[in-house]
């Protein structure tokens, strides 16, 4: 299994409300379990709060769990030595955070291979064939994020997650920030990219259509636990838990 | 109630919004959608003769007979707050963090009204009632912070409505919020603008939620006003090719695609203010385009050469 999270949990420690009680704690993720296959793509449905982003942190290997494991082709995430963890790469909500703004995005997208060894001509080549492959002309290297639509700089920050070839991408609310004409065209691109690469994906988002347009399978996170997990036909035609069923009432 | 003719909004890029004529009865819903750089967040403005100062505007705001545009400043506050309101997407940037909620509800019902601090917070305490928020009297005395999103959007809610206003204008009053808090603020909204008559004008990109309040839809692109009409008939059969795009574009839950074949998207991005094209906005992404297109401004409803299906 490409990622398998076992019984996950995950606290944080509030500030401190009185002088002499312990500070609250927030139970973030609590006994989360769930898998994805090579090339599948999962996704994740839930409100603020809910901890969709926590799990996208312990996926990527940035915190540890407190209890449970995480594992990424049977290693655990926050272990995993520098060349292994090329194989998640993570796409944001807010494309403009993820770019400097001073860089071209030639420069930008293929940061990571610098990581890896590769030579300034190697570079152009493969920065020239990412950005094709996000649909954006090989010559926009040379310019700088403040010159590109937000969905382009989705595409752009989309190009720099691909660049060393990872297994799983994690998109946490990838189209949240873009414009309803704009979402789609990065959802075919997010779909494309896992036809072709076989790219698998922890897709997030509180949005169950734009979910439910993408993902093999879809897990309903409430309160740190997933309450609900199924195929999206079935999810989507029958959800069978309250809250699964409340969420569609209102979408 | 609200007249809008002829309205033009330039800066010194471009035009953000032209030539928009609009109206909104006493009691009605206007629902205005559109996407970022749509000109609908002047609109919103213009109601309220809020458009920033460095804007160019010529055209007709009329308020209840009232020319808005080029009015005093002075006569302008007398009508905001009071008789017209708004509702932000951000209640947390719109409520004083250092008041209790009962200080800012009773603020405006002082200052307008003359009211003493009792019966001021009196009926604030009624507001909040009013607008769902249970328990209202211990709220009275709660910080900003201590609320939820949504019930921080409650709050502004009945902050708008202190002095009964004949025009609620919510600009994206629900798109901070989680799916299930945002069907019951527009639920709210909806049934506020109800019992008591109030007219509302929904600004949103979401055409679910403006679907879910609004009688009438009026749909911006690029500055224009390219299709108006009852909601329920523009949206089960729009006419602009922009309208159809957008619906279309819209993942939607019921009918579960063939993952192999790709949404259906409108191609191209909205331009920016300095690149709009000089005739029809939608230029240059449209699927149906005709060489008129680029050069002529197209009139009616919709505003489209070919003139809707």
């Amino acid at each position: 299994m490409l990622l398998s999270v076992e019984q996950v949990h995950r606290s944080y420690r509030m500030p401190r409300r009185r002088m002499f009680r312990a500070p609250p704690v927030i139970a973030a993720v609590q006994g989360l379990s769930l898998t994805v296959a090579q090339g599948e793509v999962l996704g994740i449905v839930g409100e603020s709060g809910s901890g969709k982003s926590t799990l996208a942190r312990l996926v990527m290997g940035f915190e540890r769990p407190d209890q449970g494991r995480v594992l990424l082709n049977g290693q655990e995430a926050h272990r995993l030595p520098a060349a292994a963890r090329r194989q998640t790469q993570m796409v944001f909500q807010d494309p403009s955070d993820s770019l400097d703004p001073r860089r071209s995005i030639g420069w930008s997208i293929t940061e990571p291979l610098l990581a890896m060894g590769l030579r300034a001509a190697e570079r152009h080549a493969r920065a020239a064939d990412l950005l094709a492959r996000v649909g954006l002309a090989p010559a926009d290297m040379h310019r700088y994020p403040h010159e590109f639509s937000g969905g382009q700089r989705q595409r752009i920050a989309i190009a720099r997650a691909i660049s060393p070839d990872p297994a799983l991408l994690v998109a946490d609310e990838p189209v949240a920030a873009l414009d309803v004409s704009v979402q789609a065209q990065v959802l075919n691109l997010l779909l494309e990219l896992n036809l072709t690469l076989g790219l698998a994906m922890l897709f997030i988002s509180h949005d169950l259509a734009v979910v439910a347009s993408i993902a093999d399978r879809i897990a309903v996170m409430h309160h740190g636990r997933i309450i609900e997990t199924g195929p999206t036909a079935r999810i989507v035609s029958a959800p069978a838990h309250p809250y699964t069923q409340a969420l569609f009432a209102a979408a | 109630m609200l007249a809008m003719r002829e309205l033009s909004v330039g800066f010194a890029g471009g035009l953000a919004l032209r030539r928009a004529t609009l109206s909104v009865a006493r009691g009605e819903r206007l629902g205005v959608a559109g996407e970022s750089g749509s000109g609908k967040t002047m609109l919103g403005l213009a109601c309220l003769g809020m458009l920033p100062e460095v804007a160019v505007v010529t055209g007709s705001v009329r308020f209840d007979g009232g020319e808005l545009v080029g009015a005093a400043e002075r006569d302008l506050r007398r009508l905001r707050g009071q008789r017209i309101a708004m509702v932000f997407q951000e209640p947390l940037s719109a409520l004083n963090p250092l008041r209790r909620v009962g200080e800012l509800i009773a603020e405006p019902l002082r200052l307008h009204r003359g009211l003493s601090r009792a019966a001021a917070l009196d009926r604030a305490c009624a507001l909040l009632s009013e607008v769902g928020l249970p328990d209202p009297a211990s709220r009275l005395r709660q910080y900003p912070h201590e609320m939820s999103g949504g019930q921080r959007q409650r709050v502004t809610i009945a902050l708008a409505l202190a002095c009964d206003p004949d025009l609620l204008i919510a600009d994206e009053p629900t798109t901070a919020l989680d799916v299930q808090v945002a069907a019951h603020i527009l639920a709210l909204l909806r049934a506020l603008s109800e019992s008591r008559r109030m007219a509302l004008i929904l600004i949103s990109h979401d055409l679910r939620a403006i679907a879910a309040v609004t009688d009438r839809l009026a749909v911006l692109y690029g500055g224009d006003i390219i299709e108006e009409g009852p909601t329920a008939d523009v949206l089960a059969a729009p006419r602009h090719p922009y309208t159809q795009g957008l619906i279309a574009a819209r993942p939607t839950l019921s009918a579960r695609r063939d993952r192999n074949a790709p949404l259906p998207t409108i191609p191209g991005t909205v331009p920016a203010l300095a690149h709009l094209p000089p005739g029809c906005r939608f230029a240059g992404r449209c699927p149906v385009e005709l060489p008129v297109c680029r050069s002529t401004r197209p009139a009616g409803n919709p505003a489209c050469h070919r003139g809707g299906p």
